[in-house]
């Protein structure tokens, strides 16, 4: 076990190296400068990449920015006279608490959903549930979160739509980051759910006798649920580094946000840092998961 | 990294637990429970450089100024000027040295004096180019600054000097009509001489507090990154009883669209829109409409073939039917056929510049557009090569795009193709000349037709496609050393048509709109004359 994990953990940082180099390699080849906002003139522009080593050689700074890097500091921001490090240690907890919540809402409701619209026997229950997680799925991001704006911040205004200042501000977030989640996860649920329940040892658990809730939860539920922890790997990497759009709809400060407005900028030290801290925690939110389905169903060897 | 989780896990776990909690009612949906009364609470956009007035002074710098900033004087919607730390100004005959005497009562808000070391210390440190100032060249009319801010001289032959601590002398490199309205600019508001010394240093990104001190109608009393700052009303400010509003709070949103939604919402009372509002609003009381001192115009390449020749540049002028472009645009856009916006102030007529103009200098003609094309080899646009229009993946300038092309092809016969880029790349595009028609916007910096029309003169550094016209330039020359200010605008009328129609630099197209929605409770909206603005300092909150 402790062998496997360092050999994920290896494999991360060979991974999060790629990403850097390929990151800063493609931010360069990128037309424009951070300096090239309208007002400055030609000869202070060249003066500023001097100022900031923008005219050493590519692979010179490559060096650098690596050197950097082994230290954790990640640069400053170009835009913004702050270090990378406290524009992510300002935005993260934002970004995080909204990820962590919208995960915990689409868990609880994406799971009984999907197991509801498997058992249900009243077709009519079945369509509804499948036509919401269809709508769902197909339905993009950006669509939910500005109708829910609409409708529940304008029309109807229960929530606040600015920032989050208050509890209820997360309402709205949180609900647009999850639907898709829910249906993604009540889709693949379903499915699982519906082959698990046909296995030979939950007929033979039926016919021992067994109390209802017991089969479901020791036999057939363990079982349906690895596809979906395997999915949620990715999916909580995707909500906790935070979505772009929903974050810019819903004025959230969080890295995001932060992350599109460094891009339009050419903010390359805030890419490159944001790239690295988001490849992260991308490598060890699937290597937890990939222990958590060892935890669940023992048969998975992660040895290999 | 312990902490980040420690922080966020905290947040999380308050708000699953406060989320039985009803009540969201109108007093805790306001951002961080401002009081509603006798506050403007308005949008700004994401924080981009700091708010040293010598350091990197962008969009964040410009919100601030809009409450914070006292200048020596500005200029009033009328035209008449408003001394506000200046007492007097005295200038010499030939106008090259402006004698500033500051107030005795101009004070920061900790107490402390407004003096002429405060002002030195902006420009001196203003003019070092490591301070990421994009206004330094705005200095460049005092004597010795060019110099030293090529590294070239120092500060003992800088042209500005301190005869005591409330006077300031200016020497200039030449006459100088609008040298006052340079007051405005970053580069001559005063920074506290002991507190603010350290360029974009942690007072100017809202640090501490204690060394961010105000000389302005409000200081910055809180400041939450990413999310708001919050002003209050200054009292030691020289004209503190024309503000009216103790509080103002500026969130920061960057979506138009949730930024509408939040008015809607009532989170905010006092917005920037665009023009998908006009016909949701048109007629009501909430809608502000005022023309912006900004001109849409299309650059030619003119170093290649077919801009090079000035026959084609002018037939593609007088192609553009500029009513028809304005229109597909929507109604918050005029079609303009000058380069300096239509609506700038005249401060020799107290006119609009279009109305003193008299006529456009360039109109559309399709006949003689037609006929220009014959000439330099293309009857009815056959065999013309192919050419490309640039311009920035923003809404209004793809719809700007789509009309010249329609334009283009109907009078001209000549189907340009359209490229969008994404904005940082266009502005690439546009300074290194890889381009034959690339799309340009300007916004003045102050009241006086001097902001556009001295960016096209031979070698200045504006100059992105290397305009170079000779009538111009000489005109432009003598309107610098004019001291009388009617014969100033008339030669400067004179250098705009013929940069526009004999020379012919580039397409005018348009002039957009300054558009908001207020709240009923907010009323006296005064604009900036240079931008054609409402100043937020003056907006005046009446309760039910």
């Amino acid at each position: 076990m402790t062998k496997y994990i360092i050999k994920r953990l290896l494999i991360g940082v060979v991974t999060i190296w790629a990403l850097v180099t390929i990151t800063f390699v493609l931010i360069r080849i990128m037309p424009g400068s951070p300096f090239e906002a309208d007002n400055l003139s030609e000869s202070a522009i060249e003066q500023l990449e001097d100022a900031y080593g923008l005219n050493e050689p590519m692979w010179k700074q490559y060096v650098l920015y690596m050197e950097n890097l082994m230290h954790g500091n990640l640069g400053i921001s170009y835009t913004k006279n702050v270090s990378v490090n406290t524009l992510i240690a300002r935005g993260f907890p934002y970004t995080l608490s909204v990820g962590l919540i919208s995960i915990v809402v689409s868990a609880v409701i994406g799971v009984p959903m999907g197991i509801w619209m498997a058992s249900t026997k009243r077709l009519a229950v079945r369509n509804t549930l499948l036509g919401i997680a269809t709508l769902g799925v197909s339905v993009p991001g950006f669509v939910t979160a500005i109708l829910l704006m609409m409708a529940f911040g304008v029309w109807i205004p229960l929530f606040p739509i600015v920032g989050l200042m208050t509890a209820a501000s997360y309402v709205l977030p949180v609900a647009a980051q999850s639907f898709g989640q829910i249906a993604s996860i009540a889709r693949l649920m379903k499915t699982t759910y519906s082959e698990a329940v046909q296995m030979d040892y939950v007929v033979m658990a039926r016919a021992k006798g067994l109390k209802k809730s017991e089969i479901i939860f020791r036999h057939v539920l363990k079982n349906a649920l690895i596809p979906v922890v395997t999915y949620l790997g990715p999916a909580i990497a995707f909500l906790i580094t935070g979505s772009f759009v929903v974050e810019s709809i819903f004025s959230i400060p969080g890295i995001g946000r932060e992350f599109t407005n460094a891009i339009s900028n050419r903010d390359y030290t805030v890419v490159l840092g944001f790239s690295v801290f988001i490849g992260a925690i991308i490598t060890v939110a699937n290597l937890a998961v990939d222990l958590l389905c060892s935890v669940i169903d023992p048969r998975i060897r992660l040895n290999d | 990294m312990k902490k980040i989780w420690k922080r966020a896990a905290a947040l999380a776990m308050a708000v699953l637990t406060a989320g039985s909690v009803p009540g969201c009612g109108q007093g805790d949906r306001l951002a961080a429970g401002v009081n509603t009364d006798n506050a403007i609470v308005t949008s700004m956009s994401t924080e981009s450089g700091s708010l040293d007035s010598a350091g990197d002074s962008s969009l964040w710098w410009w919100s601030y100024d809009d409450v914070c900033m006292a200048p020596l004087m500005e200029m009033e919607e009328d035209g008449s000027w408003n001394y506000i730390l200046a007492e007097s100004v005295d200038v010499s005959d030939d106008m090259t040295r402006y004698t500033v005497h500051i107030r005795e009562e101009a004070k920061w808000n900790n107490g402390d004096d407004v003096t002429s070391a405060d002002f030195l210390n902006t420009i001196t440190r203003a003019l070092d180019p490591e301070c990421q100032s994009g206004y330094s060249s705005m200095l460049f009319v005092i004597q010795g600054a060019q110099e030293m801010y090529n590294g070239e001289g120092d500060v003992s032959g800088l042209g500005v000097t301190c005869p005591d601590d409330k006077t300031i002398v200016f020497d200039l490199t030449g006459p100088c009509t609008y040298f006052e309205q340079l007051f405005v600019l970053p580069v001559y508001m005063p920074t506290h001489r002991e507190l603010q010394t350290e360029t974009n240093g942690d007072w100017a990104m809202g640090n501490d507090m204690d060394a961010l001190v105000s000389c302005g109608p409000y200081y910055l009393a809180e400041y939450v990154p990413n999310q708001y700052c919050l002003y209050k009303k200054n009292e030691s400010y020289v004209q503190a009883d024309r503000i009216t509003t103790e509080t103002v709070q500026k969130i920061v949103m960057d979506d138009t669209q949730s930024i509408i939604n939040a008015y809607r919402a009532g989170d905010l009372n006092f917005i920037t829109a665009d023009d998908i509002v006009m016909d949701k609003y048109a007629g009501s009381d909430e809608l502000q409409v005022w023309p912006s001192i900004t001109s849409y115009y299309v650059l030619f390449n003119m170093e290649e073939a077919p801009f090079d020749d000035v026959r084609i540049r002018q037939a593609f002028t007088l192609a553009v039917n500029r009513e028809e472009v304005a229109q597909a645009c929507g109604s918050s856009f005029e079609g303009s056929g000058f380069f300096v916006a239509k609506h700038l102030l005249s401060s020799a007529s107290g006119e609009d510049w279009s109305d003193e103009a008299g006529e456009d200098p360039v109109t559309f003609d399709p006949e003689r557009a037609r006929e220009l094309l014959a000439e330099a080899g293309y009857p009815d646009g056959e065999g013309f090569p192919q050419v490309t229009y640039k311009y920035p993946s923003l809404q209004i300038d793809s719809d700007i795009a789509q009309a010249l092309q329609a334009q283009w092809k109907e009078n001209l016969g000549i189907e340009v193709e359209l490229q969008a880029q994404e904005q940082q790349v266009n502005i690439s595009t546009r300074r290194s000349g890889d381009y034959q028609l690339c799309r340009m916007r300007w916004t003045a910096d102050f009241a006086d037709p001097y902001t556009f029309l001295s960016m096209y003169r031979t070698g200045d550094s504006y100059n992105d496609n290397n305009t170079s016209c000779e009538e111009f330039d000489t005109l432009m020359a003598q309107a610098g050393e004019e001291s009388n200010p009617t014969e100033r605008f008339r030669l400067m009328h004179e250098a705009e048509k013929i940069l526009l129609s004999d020379y012919c630099f580039g397409v005018p197209v348009l002039n957009s709109s300054n558009i908001y929605l207020v709240d009923e409770h907010i009323t006296n909206f005064e604009l900036d004359p240079a931008r054609n603005v409402i100043r937020t300092k003056y907006l005046k909150f009446t309760p039910d």
